[in-house]
């Protein structure tokens, strides 16, 4: 059952140099209980996909497309009305914790806050409850720890505090930006067990945006892979990892240095840097670093089609070659 | 076996914590680093490697005596640099070089690319003309033309190589790399780290590479020491460290990397640690890792505890260059 719908969302941004085009028509399905993965380097639009879906973008933002919650269209709403939406169906994890949480609350009343937000609950019985919830995210001495400040607690403890805060309401969907992206492996090891056990309680779906391809291996169903403002690959985690169409996905997996593999095996770059949101060239983003690149790349700008099943798609003219294509061959 | 470049031995550095108010009397050290210990080899590739507060970077930092070292020694070429002065250091300067995290503060921006890279040049007085300047743009694969830009007209990737450039420029023979890629995107990384190899291969260079990421260290690493809580907890050459990895804090980390490969992510075993890295200021007795060791919550007796609680575990040599320190070393097979 679809529980968020993306159709054709787009960005705007107006600058002194022109209108910054930051997502350009993006459009993707979250079904119940599922997760999602949406990754790109910085600069492709999916942290401000995530924003524009949670209407928390700046006033200068121009939104257009269509979001739907179950149904209900968001885009457009006040911020009233889209308040009453946020923390209790939709919640939302970010990458720095410091910014998410008030320093001069206890954890435990942050949290207690977030259940009374939605909730006609007394405040006895939702301190309560967030002493479950830090048990949940695995912080030990759950009642000791409520009474602490942010400052003085870890940064992977803080980020599993902002995890018990968006499941405290048993949303539908959280959406994690980038939350584990300034801690340490064994830390990360940690908030990501603790983001999996929030969804095995609430049962909610989950958006997790990331440039970690290790990391969307692991803890997501579905993959969207971003570049420019725009998805260039969508499908199941191992039709994008074991058969992308894609040479910019393709190129993404060639590039990274695995722990899994032995030998210094040559990487093999993506040459050139992303382009300029707000000079895009016609025709395909990524074709001024493709090495497949022919002129009808320039022309017209491929669309999302069907590869290898209805759900795998990939925006190339030429995504047909790829088939069994290996980055060290194409790059 | 042929004779280190760089010999560090018993190296400790230890920062006062002072106290608050007029007086700021001494009232603790935070001990970054404690006897720490490794051998540089000519045209090979240490990984230094561990969280963020182990005491890499200072550890780095003291090799090249940009930080005064507590005691210990740090050999070059069989002499000790720790007791000398800047002064003294200068020359070797040209020899033992650095290139920084973080591509953007790193480079003046009120400097153009040439004068970035002559600054060491005219600095130590072998500076000629341009042509120099052109030859080490091409060297790290910049465009010679680019010269007269500014930093900020480059991308993260091109910068972090006008960081090599710079450090190139003196021809070093040791070249600390303090994290050279964690402010770069993936995809540009990959370039850096082959550039970094192709130079390596080409100039003879010897390498500290100090990283959090054990993914670019096991493809760029030769040998590899890992750090906890400003000690070597492990030591080995790359394969055999991640093959057979035996201290229950490499092997935790190791499992704690994400495998960008699906199938083996679901059947993959996790170590998850629990609690924090412990105050630097009052590091546990005994062995540093044992608050968050899982064999010593879960598999040891109690004298056996008792042990990691008294006796700090020294680097014991296993075989084949792979040193651990931990009482109750088991290999392990993670991946």
């Amino acid at each position: 059952m679809t529980l968020l719908s993306v159709e054709n969302l787009t960005v705007g941004f107006p600058t002194e140099d022109g209108r910054l085009r930051a997502v350009r028509g993006v459009s993707y399905e979250v079904n119940r209980g599922e997760s999602v993965g949406i990754v790109g380097e910085s600069g492709s639009g999916k942290s401000v996909t995530s924003l524009a879906i949670m209407g928390l973008l700046p006033r200068n933002a121009q939104v257009t497309g269509s979001v739907k919650l179950l149904g209900e269209e968001l885009v457009g709403r006040t911020d009233k009305e889209l308040s009453k939406i946020r923390g209790r169906r939709i919640a939302m994890i970010f990458q720095d914790p410091l910014t998410s949480l008030n320093p001069v609350y206890t954890v435990g009343d942050q949290i207690a806050e977030a259940v009374r937000a939605h909730n006609g609950v007394s405040k006895h019985d939702a301190l309560r409850r967030a002493t479950d919830l830090l048990d949940i995210v695995g912080i030990p001495n759950p009642k000791l720890r409520a009474r602490n400040y942010p400052h003085e607690m870890s940064g992977g403890m803080r980020q599993r505090i902002v995890i018990a805060i968006a499941m405290a309401n048993n949303p539908d969907l959280i959406i994690a930006d980038e939350p584990t992206t300034a801690l340490d492996v064994t830390v990360q090891a940690q908030v990501l067990e603790a983001l999996e056990a929030a969804r095995a309680e609430t049962g909610a779906a989950l958006v997790l945006i990331t440039h970690d391809l290790g990391v969307i291996a692991g803890h997501t169903d579905r993959v969207c892979v971003m570049y420019a403002g725009k998805l260039v690959e969508t499908g199941t985690v191992d039709e994008i990892f074991y058969g992308p169409r894609m040479p910019y996905t393709l190129g993404l997996l060639g590039s990274l240095p695995r722990i899994d593999e032995t030998g210094r095996q040559r990487l093999t770059p993506i040459t050139g840097a992303p382009p300029s949101l707000l000079h895009l060239p016609p025709g395909c983003p990524f074709s001024p670093r493709c090495p497949m690149t022919r002129d009808r790349c320039d022309d017209a700008e491929p669309v999302l089609t069907a590869t290898t099943g209805p759900d795998h798609r990939a925006a190339c003219h030429f995504h047909t070659e790829l088939a069994e294509a290996k980055a060290e061959d194409v790059f | 076996m042929t004779e280190p470049i760089v010999s560090v031995r018993n190296l400790v550095k230890h920062f006062p914590v002072r106290s608050r108010g007029v007086l700021r009397r001494r009232t603790g050290d935070v001990h970054a680093v404690c006897d720490v210990s490794f051998d540089i080899f000519a045209h090979e590739t240490l990984g230094l490697v561990g969280e963020s507060g182990c005491g890499k970077t200072t550890t780095g930092r003291v090799l090249l005596n940009l930080e005064p070292a507590t005691s210990g020694s740090v050999h070059y070429r069989g002499r000790d640099l720790v007791p000398l002065s800047r002064a003294q250091m200068r020359p070797l300067r040209k020899e033992l070089q650095i290139v920084f995290q973080d591509p953007y503060a790193s480079l003046d921006p009120r400097m153009t690319v040439t004068e970035l890279i002559a600054e060491p040049l005219r600095i130590h007085g072998t500076f000629q003309d341009r042509s120099q300047v052109r030859d080490l743009l091409r060297t790290v694969g910049l465009d010679a033309e680019h010269g007269t830009r500014y930093a900020h007209e480059f991308s993260g990737g091109q910068r972090q190589r006008i960081g090599v450039a710079r450090a190139l420029a003196l021809r070093p023979k040791v070249l600390v790399l303090d994290e050279p890629l964690s402010a770069l995107d993936v995809s540009v990384q990959a370039g850096v780290v082959n550039l970094l190899e192709d130079l390596q291969d080409e100039l003879g260079l010897s390498y500290l590479f100090i990283s959090h990421d054990l993914s670019v260290v096991r493809h760029i690493a030769d040998r590899v020491a890992v750090m906890y809580l400003g000690r070597i907890v492990e030591t080995a050459p790359v394969d055999q460290l991640f093959r057979q990895a035996a201290h229950p804090y490499t092997q935790a980390l190791i499992s704690a990397i994400p495998v960008p490969d699906p199938r083996k992510e679901r059947t993959r075993r996790r170590i998850i640690l629990s609690g924090d890295v412990p105050s630097p200021i009052t590091p546990p007795t005994g062995c540093r890792f044992r608050t968050r060791c899982p064999k010593y919550a879960t598999q040891l007796t109690d004298p056996e505890r008792r042990r990691c609680a008294e006796e700090p575990p020294t680097l014991t040599d296993r075989g084949q260059g792979h040193q651990t320190a931990c009482h109750y070393a088991e290999p392990l097979t993670l991946i």
